[in-house]
């Protein structure tokens, strides 16, 4: 006789999507928050620079699931959620600097910003989602 | 408040197997004058710049970032220089400084990053440091 698969372990499955997609949707705020947080140095009014806007992207399984970025080369997003968030290529020069050029730091400062407050972002998302699993 | 870049510059400069490399040059902000050569020329030297220091709401306490740019000769020597300065305070516990500054721990955060200077070309190694200090002068 065939084993029943019993209604809870549906429900705990249907959850764990539901945290998942939670987490994404919350993740989609920390990025957006991000890129109004930050403030490049070459951003308008104060110049006409190469790095003007920041871009983000939510990856879900490979796969591109929120977000305008293009995913950078170096990064690895084939599995579970992941978000990126950031600048193009001269940005890292604005940020650290380099031999004629000073340091204009304001991505970390960003960064450190909304990561620390990444709760308030999630928590209510993963609760919606769960409120409507049945 | 109280700034931990200089401890740290400092910290560095002090370190025999860094300063065996770079020979002194571990600057705060920009390099010096002279350490910025053309191809062919190149001398090793150390950047630190701050990126951030936010304080802890209650605690007297910061979590500094501060960005390193490791030069060097060619590419194996800035990974080297990379990996001195990278030994010298990573995983490092308390330690108090003259000024009263403690750090309670320091980590290289990031690890290297290879990159190129784009106007001189000279092969370098980025990497973040991130640290626990207080704010106040402590005993």
């Amino acid at each position: 006789m065939a084993r029943r698969v019993s209604s809870r372990t549906v429900l705990n499955r249907k959850a764990l999507n539901a945290i998942a997609a939670g987490f994404a949707d919350g993740m989609e705020d920390i990025g957006q928050a991000f890129v109004e947080v930050i403030d490049p140095p070459d951003a308008t009014p104060y110049g006409e620079g190469l790095v003007t806007t920041p871009d983000w992207g939510v990856w879900g399984g490979g796969k591109k699931i929120a977000g305008t970025a293009t995913k950078p080369r170096g990064a690895t997003v084939k599995q579970g959620l992941t978000l990126v968030a950031g600048e193009g290529f001269p940005g890292r020069f604005q940020e650290f600097g380099t031999v004629n050029h000073r340091a204009q730091p304001h991505f970390v400062k960003a960064m450190d910003q909304v990561i620390e407050g990444a709760s308030r972002y999630l928590a209510p998302k993963v609760k919606a989602r769960l409120a409507r699993v049945k | 408040m109280l700034d931990p870049l200089p401890k740290i510059l400092i910290e560095l400069r002090n370190d025999v197997e860094v300063d065996a490399l770079v020979d002194g040059r571990v600057r705060g902000w920009e390099p010096a004058e002279g350490d910025a050569q053309p191809f062919g020329k190149y001398k090793a030297f150390v950047v630190l710049v701050r990126l951030d220091a936010p304080r802890l709401p209650r605690a007297p306490i910061q979590q500094a970032s501060i960005a390193v740019r490791c030069y060097g000769t060619d590419k194996a020597n800035a990974y080297a220089v990379y990996a001195a300065c990278s030994d010298a305070i990573h995983n490092i516990g308390p330690r108090l400084h003259n000024n009263g500054l403690g750090i309670y721990i320091s980590h290289d955060d990031t690890g290297a990053s290879q990159d190129a200077d784009p106007v001189t070309k000279q092969p370098l190694e980025t990497f973040v440091i991130r640290l626990s200090a207080t704010t106040q002068e402590v005993a």
